[in-house]
């Protein structure tokens, strides 16, 4: 395998709250490889957006505090890095996509200026007329028609697609070694989401960059991750690539969300929630913080005391789990378990 | 049950398919233009600008427009009524002075101070509003606080105080007395803005996008709070123009012979009613001022504002 671009190692974040410490984020580690799409998948609360943002410096400290870890990209801490240095990071090699571009877009300026400010912010010395045919270029590649004339527009002359489109072409205009999509279909419905999926597949073959897919749409993840990170409670419970976890996944969470999907290929009655709510983080169960809401546990002893390690699982390669009975789920076991309903 | 009447089709009608002919042409609208289209619908504002505009060029043309010198005795003519006759149409004051002459150049005084007040608070105001919204924290506890003190002062004391000592009737000084005394509304107002705006993903995807806090501040935020900031700044050209005049009227502002709105009617009012067209006149100035910066901060508070399309009536 490759270098990896990004490597995040132990991080550990906290928010501190009138109820008390919040830890919304505990001991994550992942890596993200050149050119692959990272899917990572999670209800809300799980930490997935966090783990994310706080690398890039993004969460508001305080409340906010990174407790520990280290995040490696191109040979440097993002971290410890200082304040202008990552500014520089942020928008340059690392660019995000947000969930809602109605509000993502400052309403009293065009989508032009927005777009070119972005350009110029880091090339400085770029001349207003080269900044923005750059603009216009970016909005074709991006499918907003008209381009020439749309960039003199303002945010409340877009329709909620074509802003999402301007702000994927804001994400990519200074060709970002890792792009961030943090729920970048949530707010749009979903013919519209169908397109962005489009454009972010071009996006991403366009620039070549490293994309990170925050999201809880599994049909998102299937349709465009190659390796998916579940999380859990501010923890990651599966890592595998998006066929193993669609077809062996190797927690019981992970399972849970497979069943709970409407799949167009089964005969389903009824979908099976997962039971429960996800836990408190300020005081989370002991043990495995899924084992109130665990089909699998049934109550054993393990799972109420022990910490599962995130650990590969017996299927070998890359496919790491952090589940005290992995290999009790084996492949059958899920397709019986994703067909019971019908 | 009555039977509806059925819709008959829609004829095309020959104008339409004219229209559609002849090439509509779909022009994009600037921003601007929207904005103006907006004031322009505002037809108060409108007709203050207008008078706005011609009350300053009076006062910018002072020297040329005003009959006589502002200090000129016409001893034949003492507190003489106003009268379209003579040359005196405003009349004369007990001194023989033209009154007209002394409105136009007390218009010039005032408006001169009202807009040094106007301009120095509302960049002290935003200044402090922005950073103490922006940063939060301990800045924001400190300024905000200071605020506070400047607003505990007791006004009109410390305004009498600081003009005797650092004004010495000057206009400038005055202004700027005014001016320090006058930012802590807009401060206040700034700061809440900012304070709601900082939170906004759009600030957070600049963030994002690698910009710096002078950025956001400037480029992001700042164009966001435009209406209030210019609505507030009207208020205070009009509150600058009512207070310099209370305090010439004290006798504590602009000192004579130099001619201020105020000023003029506290000399005039040592005479009554007997001559009434010494406190009349300026009285009305400062009223049409005042009435005429307030609507025209009224128009363009509905003008300035990106996302709103339709006119308050």
């Amino acid at each position: 395998m490759p270098e990896p671009v990004l490597s995040i190692r132990d991080l550990t974040v906290e928010f501190g709250t009138e109820d008390g410490v919040v830890r919304a984020v505990t001991g994550v580690s992942y890596d993200l490889y050149p050119g692959e799409v990272l899917g990572i998948v999670g209800e809300s609360g799980s930490g997935k957006s966090v783990s994310m943002l706080s690398v890039l410096g993004l969460i508001p400290q305080p409340p906010g505090r990174i407790v520990e870890g280290t995040a490696n990209f191109e040979g440097e801490d993002l971290l410890k890095m200082p304040k202008g240095k990552l500014r520089d990071v942020r928008g340059g090699k690392v660019s995000m996509i947000f969930q809602d571009p109605m509000t993502s877009l400052n309403p009293v300026l065009t989508i032009g200026d927005q777009i070119s400010e972005a350009i110029k912010a880091h090339r400085p010395g770029t001349n207003d007329n080269a900044a923005n045919s750059r603009t216009v270029e970016l909005l074709e590649m991006v499918g907003v028609p008209f381009a020439e004339r749309r960039v003199q527009q303002y945010p409340h002359e877009f329709s909620g697609g074509m802003r999402q489109r301007a702000m994927i072409a804001m994400a990519i205009a200074n060709d970002p070694t890792i792009l961030v999509a943090d729920e970048p279909t949530t707010a749009l419905d979903v013919t519209i989401q169908a397109q962005i999926v489009e454009v972010l597949k071009a996006a991403q073959r366009e620039t070549h960059a490293a994309t990170v897919l925050i999201t809880h749409d599994l049909g998102l993840i299937a349709e465009l991750a190659d390796r998916v990170v579940v999380m859990y409670a501010g923890r990651v419970v599966e890592l595998a690539d998006v066929f193993t976890i669609f077809n062996a996944p190797r927690h019981p969470y992970t399972v849970g969300l497979m069943k709970s999907l409407a799949r167009l290929d089964a005969d389903q009655e009824w979908l099976e929630p997962i039971p429960g709510q996800p836990p408190s983080l300020i005081t989370p169960p002991p043990g495995c913080a899924f084992h109130p809401r665990c089909a699998q546990s049934q109550g054993r002893e393990i799972c109420r005391t022990e910490l599962p390690e995130l650990r590969p699982s017996s299927d070998g390669g890359d496919h790491l789990s952090a589940c005290h009975f992995a290999d009790e789920l084996t492949v059958t076991h899920v397709r019986v378990a994703a067909g019971a309903g019908g | 049950m009555t039977e509806q009447p059925v819709p008959q089709p829609a004829t095309a009608s020959p104008d339409l398919t004219l229209t559609y002919d002849a090439g509509v042409e779909l022009k994009a609208r600037s921003q601007w233009s929207y904005a103006r289209m907006r004031f322009m619908r505002h037809r108060l504002a409108v007709a203050s600008l207008i008078a706005l505009i011609l009350i300053g060029l009076v006062a910018i043309f002072a020297d040329r427009l005003a009959p006589h010198a502002y200090d000129a005795l016409d001893l034949n003519n003492i507190a003489s009524p106003p009268t379209l006759e003579g040359n005196h149409w405003f009349g004369t004051d007990f001194l023989g002075r033209d009154y007209l002459s002394r409105v136009i150049y007390g218009i010039r005084t005032s408006l001169y101070v009202a807009l040094l007040v106007a301009f120095v608070a509302t960049a002290i105001g935003t200044t402090v509003g922005a950073v103490s919204g922006y940063y939060g924290g301990q800045v924001d506890n400190l300024l905000m606080r200071f605020t506070d003190l400047i607003l505990t002062l007791p006004f009109l004391a410390v305004l009498l105080v600081a003009s005797v000592y650092l004004g010495h009737g000057n206009p400038t000084r005055v202004g700027f007395i005014l001016a320090f005394l006058f930012w802590t509304g807009l401060a206040r107002i700034v700061r809440g803005l900012f304070l709601s705006l900082r939170e906004k993903e759009f600030v957070e995807a600049a963030k994002a996008a690698g910009a710096s806090d002078l950025r956001i501040i400037i480029r992001h935020i700042l164009p966001n709070c435009i209406g209030p900031i210019v609505v507030t700044m009207t208020l205070i050209v009009a509150l600058a123009i009512l207070t310099e005049a209370a305090l010439s009227f004290l006798g504590f502002g602009i000192q004579p012979p130099q001619p201020a709105l105020g000023k003029l009617i506290a000399e005039g009012q040592t005479e009554g009613f007997s001559l009434w067209w010494l406190v009349t006149f300026p009285g009305l100035m400062i009223v049409l001022i005042a009435l005429a910066v307030n609507f025209v901060g009224d128009g363009l508070r509905d003008a300035l504002d990106p996302t709103q399309r339709r006119v308050r009536a």
